[in-house]
């Protein structure tokens, strides 16, 4: 709640505030994780369980200052909740023959607070129809929520508190600061856009690396998405032909 | 490989193509003082197969085994091993050398004979090396193959292979062990396929657990429960219980040598109640697990499963069974600023009947939120070992779920775990809860 209560409060500022263009809109986003890592602990293994698209619900705002008659200069911001989810697979010799191994898993979830700052060029302009390519700087902040499994242990022959501590640990994993890049392309009809973008990481991993029992291990892990969405453009002033 | 017919149907056995029956039926018979006095050609197929395995070529038990495939071509011994499996004295069709080898033979020409002078020659017209040879008191004859099969059999056919798994082979690296039959020809069999036919497996027991007569050693053990409990049978030095009896379980199976009884009733509620195991109900552990499996997008989710039962059976191996779909409101309860996930209880979601005889004790259960896309083949190789013979075999399951499926993780569901009432166990894989009954 406190998330949307943010984002209400960026939609409640006043327009002025925001210079040439205010554009506000819904975006879908479809993201994949990628994680190379596998954190072997004894004869447990942790690691990501990537995902392949999954989809999400992005509520962003932006404003544009015109720099020249083909070159903006924008700023926003936006928001969605993404999912990491860490699975461990583990075997020990008291498992009977037909339970090679057995999988447990913990999700944490981020609320992702991005700030596009970039630029936009005008490529086309004709009748009501303009096509803007955009190129942006996205600092993120993610904010994360978890909720630790808390259950008895040792219980049966696959919980032992060694793999509670395991799949719970995926705590540490999110980093709370990096940066992305996006790039993409919007097309506008009079005051309606249809906006389509890639978002991807700047750095080899966004990751917090992964820790447990006071030990630090390697964990990389990127993200990259794609976005559609739909806005509506408040144009402040209104452009003398 | 090379295919070769029995009276019962075809057989698919790597073949070495050695003739082994007129050696080992010339040693058989002509040994003396326990070693074969056939010319070392005639051993050098089985032998080459022992070495093969890693055995040691004079392993009493392979010995036995290869004496046995040639007996079975006499109708008198082929019955009554035949009726020997069948009293099923743990509750499978097996029977101890140890405890049978004095039994008479039976049959019109057969008075005298016992089963072991039958197998190694009777004292009278040869010279048995039985009585060098020092088999484990827990050498078991067990007739092994497809189930049902198995439960419709009359009788032995001649050309029965026998198997030899010993206690030394380490079947998970090397699971290709000897087989054998009365034609002579030593083959080789992959222990990690089921027969087509019916077959004779010489293994170890493992339901029977040996204890040291010795009193210092009994004390190292669970005594309290051998107190009540009869072994099952005693060959001088150790007494030999159903492990039953020996880990306090109940659940003893058979009776003793000589119609005695034994073992005992079993307090799993699964022994007491034998209706179809049953999704009781299901809920996701937090609303992060609920909605990173199924954004609220995707509309209402759609869980299944798979439980791998451990059978032999590869149309039993897997059973796959979809929670009915529900909508997103009944996984969870919201208030005005928060949500919490929330049982869903599948309406009579019955999934398999599970008889200890046909499937592990232990099964596992894998679940998944379905999402549409391709289809993806996943292949598990997944190890299974029969209770009673010890026979390891690894299979491949083939599973095949959609690209985009969630992987909601798998969790262990042991035979004896309560399943009645309220205190029927919760399951849990981190991501899903579960509850299976039987009530």
């Amino acid at each position: 709640m406190r998330n949307y209560f943010l984002i209400f409060i960026f939609l409640g500022l006043s327009f002025e505030s925001f210079g040439q263009a205010l554009k506000i809109g819904i975006a879908s986003v479809k993201e994949s994780s990628f994680s190379n890592s596998v954190v072997q602990i004894d004869s447990v293994a942790a690691f990501e369980q990537t995902q392949r698209g999954e989809t999400y619900l992005m509520p962003f705002i932006k404003s544009e200052w015109p720099l020249s008659e083909r070159f903006y200069f924008s700023f926003g911001v936006q928001y969605y909740r993404s999912y990491l989810s860490l699975a461990a697979r583990y075997t020990s010799e008291s498992f009977p023959k037909n339970i090679p191994f057995i999988s447990k898993g913990r999700s944490t979830s981020t609320n992702n607070f991005e700030f596009p700052l970039g630029f936009s060029y005008l490529l086309v302009k004709k009748n009501q129809v303009r096509i803007f390519l955009e190129l942006s700087a996205v600092p993120v902040w993610s904010i994360q929520s978890f909720t630790p499994l808390d259950i008895d242990v040792p219980q049966g022959i696959d919980w032992t508190q060694e793999i509670l501590d395991v799949i719970n640990a995926v705590e540490t994993i999110p980093n709370p600061f990096y940066m992305n890049y996006q790039y993409g392309v919007s097309m506008e009809y009079k005051r309606f856009g249809l906006t389509l973008f890639r978002t991807a990481n700047m750095s080899r991993s966004i990751s917090n690396d992964y820790q447990l029992y006071d030990q630090e291990y390697n964990f990389q892990r990127r993200i990259r998405s794609t976005r559609i969405g739909l806005y509506y453009s408040f144009g402040l002033k209104k452009e003398k032909n | 490989m090379k295919t070769i017919t029995t009276p019962n149907g075809q057989w698919n056995f790597a073949k070495k193509g050695k003739r082994l029956f007129p050696a080992v039926l010339s040693g058989l018979m002509l040994f003396s003082c326990g070693d074969f006095e056939s010319t070392p050609d005639d051993l050098l197929a089985l032998e080459a197969q022992a070495k093969k395995s890693g055995l040691d070529p004079k392993e009493p038990g392979l010995i036995f085994a290869a004496a046995l495939a040639n007996g079975l071509k006499n109708e008198n011994i082929r019955n009554f091993v035949f009726d020997k499996t069948q009293d099923q004295f743990d509750g499978d069709f097996n029977f101890l050398y140890f405890t049978e080898k004095d039994q008479s033979l039976g049959g019109p020409n057969s008075k005298s004979l016992t089963f072991a002078e039958a197998i190694f020659g009777d004292q009278s017209n040869f010279r048995s090396t039985e009585s060098s040879l020092e088999f484990d008191p827990l050498m078991q004859v067990a007739l092994r193959g497809n189930d049902n099969q198995l439960l419709s059999m009359e009788d032995l056919a001649p050309n029965t292979p026998v198997l030899y798994i010993s206690p030394n082979q380490n079947l998970k690296t090397n699971p290709i062990v000897p087989a054998i039959n009365s034609d002579g020809e030593v083959s080789e069999w992959d222990i990690r396929n089921v027969p087509d036919q019916p077959v004779l497996v010489i293994g170890q027991n493992e339901r029977l657990v040996k204890v040291a007569k010795n009193s210092n050693a009994r004390i190292a053990v669970e005594e309290l429960c051998l107190e009540s409990a009869t072994p099952y049978f005693s060959d001088g030095t150790n007494d030999y219980y159903f492990f039953t009896d020996y880990f306090c379980g109940g659940g003893g199976i058979g009776g003793t040598p000589g119609g005695g009884s034994g073992g005992g009733s079993s307090g799993c509620d699964r022994d007491i109640n034998s209706t179809w195991e049953r999704l009781d109900r299901v809920k996701f552990t937090t609303m992060q697990e609920l909605s990173d499996a199924t954004g609220w997008q995707d509309g209402a989710p759609e869980v299944f499963f798979i439980v791998f039962t451990g059978s032999s059976q590869s149309n039993l191996a897997q059973i796959k069974k979809a929670v009915p779909k529900v909508d997103r409101s009944k996984w969870k309860d919201c208030g005005i600023f928060n949500c919490r996930t929330e049982w869903v209880f599948p309406e009579n979601l019955e999934i398999f009947h599970w008889d200890k005889q046909n499937y592990s004790q232990i099964i596992t259960i894998q679940w998944y939120e379905y999402d549409p896309g391709d289809s993806e083949t996943e292949e598990k190789e997944v190890t299974y070992k029969d209770p009673i013979t010890g026979i390891e075999f690894t299979r491949t399951e083939t599973v095949v779920t959609s690209n985009n499926d969630e992987d909601l993780l798998m969790t262990p569901v042991e035979y004896c775990n309560d399943a009645t009432g309220t205190d029927a166990r919760i399951y849990t894989t981190g991501k899903i809860e579960f509850v299976l009954k039987i009530d």
